[in-house]
């Protein structure tokens, strides 16, 4: 039976905001494992906790009491071995620059809006994790290469902001463009690719349609999904959205989420794997 | 790490160029911040070279003048070399002398005359005093001088021309000149005050110095004043033809005067070295006066005359001042120095009356015992330098001396007796021990010149900022020291003084600047709080994000330290340049001196990064414990 990559019970996450004067609660009663290969769709209405429990799953915050928490353990291919990460541990101990080095190597992020660095080409922000994880320039060409290829990247257009730059060349290198000169879609792709750049197990998605349509949204998933393996990949990406039909299509995984009944916040209601 | 460390650096500049519209206006405030110090430093700097300027174009901004005070060493050649080698900081130092002599062209038509009295002064090559007016002595040559104007005028000379020097001195015998020929080495234009005046070498000038004091100064072929050193003897014979004729009262009266008498029975003494027969001798008393503590190894020299002697004593005894005869000449034969007064019996004793000089017989012209043919005497004397003496044959009228002798004398072999006078053998002796030099011009022996010294020297030190260190240094040497070290002190102050002002501005606007930068460069990462969320997501470290602000700061500072210097080189250019005569439409302008020298630009680089880096600092840290995912959140609203 394959280990789950990363595995969370009995999780209770309280938030304080200073603007209410309840504290917002996210709870994660039931085990939730997730298998490396799978797509998990992370579903429910707004407010009910989604995104807090992406930064607590993606180790962008602390949890609210570590060693309350039953389990919260990544298990993680490095190199040839399995290397098993307690994760309430090491929150617990605030073993930050463990933490941070375990963002950096084995998660990534393809956020809402993108979030690309604006000084940085598109190449350069596939390649930022690369660079962050001490790759050589000699690794990175190809895999950053490939990457814009994979996301279509790599396409030319007229500069649509300047007539008189498409009379004097009418292709436009989008690898070498900066971020702010790129399209919604073409904004999600790249960040699409970074999330996957280096070769990360967990990758997790923030609402890939809050700032694009579906079918642009749909189109990126599609390529991630390709690249992912088609569920053969060790690698598990997590997905918050609270588009049904999307979920559906792309994730074997569904965790439904719904808000507190006497309280703000909200839990995990029902975790439903699809055969594949 | 390292590679992680080179890409934050990398982020961090990438940041700083490509997101230049948002980064242009914290370069601007940093550079504004710190070009009141660039030109704060330029101006005090600007200050302090106009006030050195001139006395630095002023060579006697670093003439020190100096004095022999009431115990401070005399100025000798020798002091002057120890006080240039002693005190760092010190470039020349030149006795003060000076010297009124006559000057008169060289040359066919010219050399008549008396000559025009001018006053030289000392200088020696590389005189700063004389480099100023263009002029300049040769080095290593001491026959250059320099006229002004207006003796080259009245001489109807120029430069090259040869002329004679000719210095005066008044001795007993009267006035004396000397003459050396000079040549013009340049010439002194002067604007209002027309002065006879000039320089010559300090070499030449002290040797003048020496012959008007009366000594030989043998390079110059000048002669000394003729007054001879007088002879030291190292004992007094005391004749006396009765055995008893000197008293105890007379010995008594010799010892308080500090000389002990005692019978002398030896040969040369009693013989006077041979000019009185010995069985004549022999039926005299003879007494040695030597002075107290005086031996035959140390003698005590005394310079007193044989009559006083002959006073003190109540006998009738005939006194002879007395040294050893030495042996000279080829073949060797003694020369004896006697002198005996004209009327003394003892004269009646010797060989020949004229074997013996009268002691106040200074004739260069001496006697010779036979041979008779001999016409020089050669005296070889210290340093292979031999002194030649005019020989005179004793008439044969005078002959006393028996047939006998004269044939114990051929048949011994031994050498006739040479005589000169007593003084004279002094004299020499005084010059073989070296406490005399002998004067060939003028064929008498004469004091040995001492060292000059001088009362006054002018010093010279490398340049002015020397001054007070070399016045405090002279001063402790007891020198009375005059000099312009009031006017560096001031400089000194003036400039400690704007030093301390412009530090506590600098300091001022240093703090301020810091404030502000904290202050632009918090509100700056606030509104970088995105992009610093994503590269946290994205694992960089709390530390890499403090060092990426920090780098970024420092990258901003780097480049408004630049700004700021070429701003400061551009106000300098313009606040310096002076409008030229009749433009009208900058004639209110006036023109500042302002230097910014390239410690100003290192410390104005190195202050706007240090400004620009203290002021990230807070802010950095602030960045490095921000909330990834608040700050992505934020940031995507801002």
């Amino acid at each position: 039976m394959t280990s789950p990559l990363l595995e969370i019970e009995g999780l209770e996450q309280r938030l304080r905001d200073a603007e209410r004067p309840e504290e917002f609660v996210v709870r994660v009663q039931q085990r939730l494992a997730i298998l490396p290969g799978d797509f998990v769709a992370v579903l429910g209405p707004s407010g009910c906790g989604k995104t807090t429990l992406l930064t607590v799953l993606g180790l962008l915050r602390s949890p609210t009491n570590p060693p309350s928490i039953g389990t919260f353990r990544l298990r993680v291919l490095a190199g040839d071995n399995h290397e098993e990460i307690d994760l309430a541990r090491l929150w617990s101990r605030r073993a930050h620059t463990a933490i941070e080095r375990v963002r950096r190597r084995f998660i990534g992020f393809a956020l809402q809006s993108g979030e690309l660095l604006p000084a940085l080409t598109v190449r350069e922000n596939i390649e930022a994790p690369l660079c962050l994880n001490g790759w050589s320039a000699r690794q990175r060409k190809p895999r950053v290469d490939y990457l814009i290829n994979a996301f279509g990247l790599r396409r030319t257009r007229p500069d649509i902001g300047s007539q008189q730059s498409v009379a004097r060349s009418s292709i436009y290198d989008l690898a070498a463009a900066r971020v702010n000169k790129l399209s919604g879609g073409e904004y999600q792709r790249v960040s699409l690719a970074r999330s996957i750049a280096h070769h990360p197990q967990l990758i997790f998605i923030d609402e890939p349609t809050a700032a694009l349509n579906r079918e642009l949204a749909r189109g990126a998933l599609q390529e991630f999904q390709r690249l992912l393996g088609n569920g053969q990949s060790q690698a598990a990406a997590i997905m918050i959205t609270h588009d049904e039909e999307l979920a559906s299509e792309f994730a074997n995984v569904i965790v439904r989420m719904a808000p507190l009944k006497d309280e703000p916040g909200g839990s995990v209601t029902d975790i439903s794997r699809r055969q594949q | 790490m390292l590679g992680r460390l080179g890409y934050y650096l990398r982020l961090a500049v990438l940041d700083f160029t490509r997101l230049w519209h948002t980064t242009q206006h914290h370069v601007v405030i940093i550079a504004g911040i710190v070009l009141p110090i660039l030109l704060l430093l330029g101006l005090k700097r600007g200050h302090v070279a106009e006030l050195r300027k001139e006395l630095l174009e002023s060579p006697t901004g670093r003439q020190i003048t100096i004095f022999s005070g009431e115990h401070g060493d005399l100025i000798t050649t020798q002091r002057v070399a120890e006080l240039s080698q002693s005190i760092a900081g010190i470039e020349l130092v030149i006795p003060d002398l000076q010297k009124l002599v006559a000057i008169r062209a060289s040359g066919p038509g010219k050399g008549e005359g008396e000559g025009l009295d001018v006053t030289l002064f000392s200088t020696v090559a590389g005189d700063p005093i004389l480099r100023q007016v263009g002029c300049e002595i040769p080095e290593d040559d001491d026959t250059g001088i320099v006229v002004s104007d207006l003796v080259a005028t009245r001489l109807g000379v120029g430069v090259g021309d040869a002329v004679e020097v000719i210095a005066r001195r008044t001795t007993s015998r009267g006035e004396e000149a000397a003459k050396a020929s000079m040549r013009i080495a340049s010439i002194i234009h002067q604007e209002n005050n027309k002065s006879t005046v000039g320089y010559a070498s300090f070499a030449f000038l002290d040797k003048c110095d020496q012959w008007t004091r009366g000594f030989w100064v043998q390079s110059l072929g000048w002669p000394a004043s003729g007054d001879p050193i007088p002879p030291k003897y190292s004992a007094y014979l005391l004749f006396t033809e009765a055995a008893g004729a000197i008293t105890d009262d007379d010995i008594r009266a010799l010892k308080d005067r500090g000389f002990v008498a005692e019978v002398t029975n030896d040969v040369t003494e009693i013989t006077l070295a041979g000019a009185i027969p010995l069985e004549k001798a022999k039926q005299l008393t003879v007494w040695r006066v030597v002075p107290d503590g005086s031996t035959a190894t140390e003698p005590v020299w005394v310079t007193n005359p044989p009559g006083e002697f002959e006073a003190v004593t109540q006998a009738d005894d005939a006194v002879v001042a007395w040294n050893p005869p030495r042996v000279t000449g080829e073949p060797p034969r003694p020369l004896a120095g006697i002198s005996v007064k004209k009327r003394s019996w003892l004269r009646t004793l010797l060989s020949s009356r004229r074997l013996a000089f009268e002691p106040t017989d200074a004739s260069a012209v001496f006697i010779a015992s036979p041979p008779a043919a001999m016409s020089e005497i050669h005296v070889p004397t210290r340093d292979n330098v031999v002194i030649d003496l005019s020989a005179k044959a004793i008439d044969s009228a005078d002959e006393v001396a028996t047939d006998g002798d004269r044939s114990e004398e051929a048949a011994s072999g031994a050498s006739p007796l040479l005589v000169i006078p007593a003084h004279f053998l002094a004299r020499l002796g005084s010059y073989e021990r070296g406490e005399a030099e002998y004067d060939s011009t003028s064929k008498v022996f004469v004091e040995k010149p001492a060292p000059s010294a001088y009362g006054k020297a002018r010093v010279f030190t490398r340049n002015i900022d020397d001054v007070p260190a070399v016045v405090e240094a002279l001063t402790q040497r007891d020198f009375s020291v005059m000099s312009e070290s009031g006017r560096i002190a001031e400089i000194h102050k003036q400039n400690g003084s704007l030093q301390l002002l412009v530090w506590v501005v600098a300091t001022g606007v240093f703090l301020f600047g810091i404030i502000t930068v904290f202050s632009v460069l918090l509100d700056s990462t606030d509104r970088k709080r995105g992009v610093l969320g994503i590269l946290r997501v994205m694992g960089v470290s709390r530390r890499g994000i403090f060092l990426l602000v920090l780098a970024r700061a420092a990258a901003l500072g780097i480049l408004a330290g630049l700004l700021a210097v070429v701003a400061g080189f551009g106000i300098e250019q313009a606040l310096a340049w002076t409008p030229p005569p009749g433009t009208v439409f900058a004639d209110w302008k006036p023109t500042v001196s302002i230097q910014v020298g390239p410690l100003d630009v290192a410390i104005v680089i190195a202050g706007a990064i240090l400004c620009a880096a203290i002021g990230a600092i807070l802010p950095a840290f602030r960045a490095s414990r921000i909330d990834p995912f608040d700050a992505i959140v934020e940031g995507r609203f801002t």
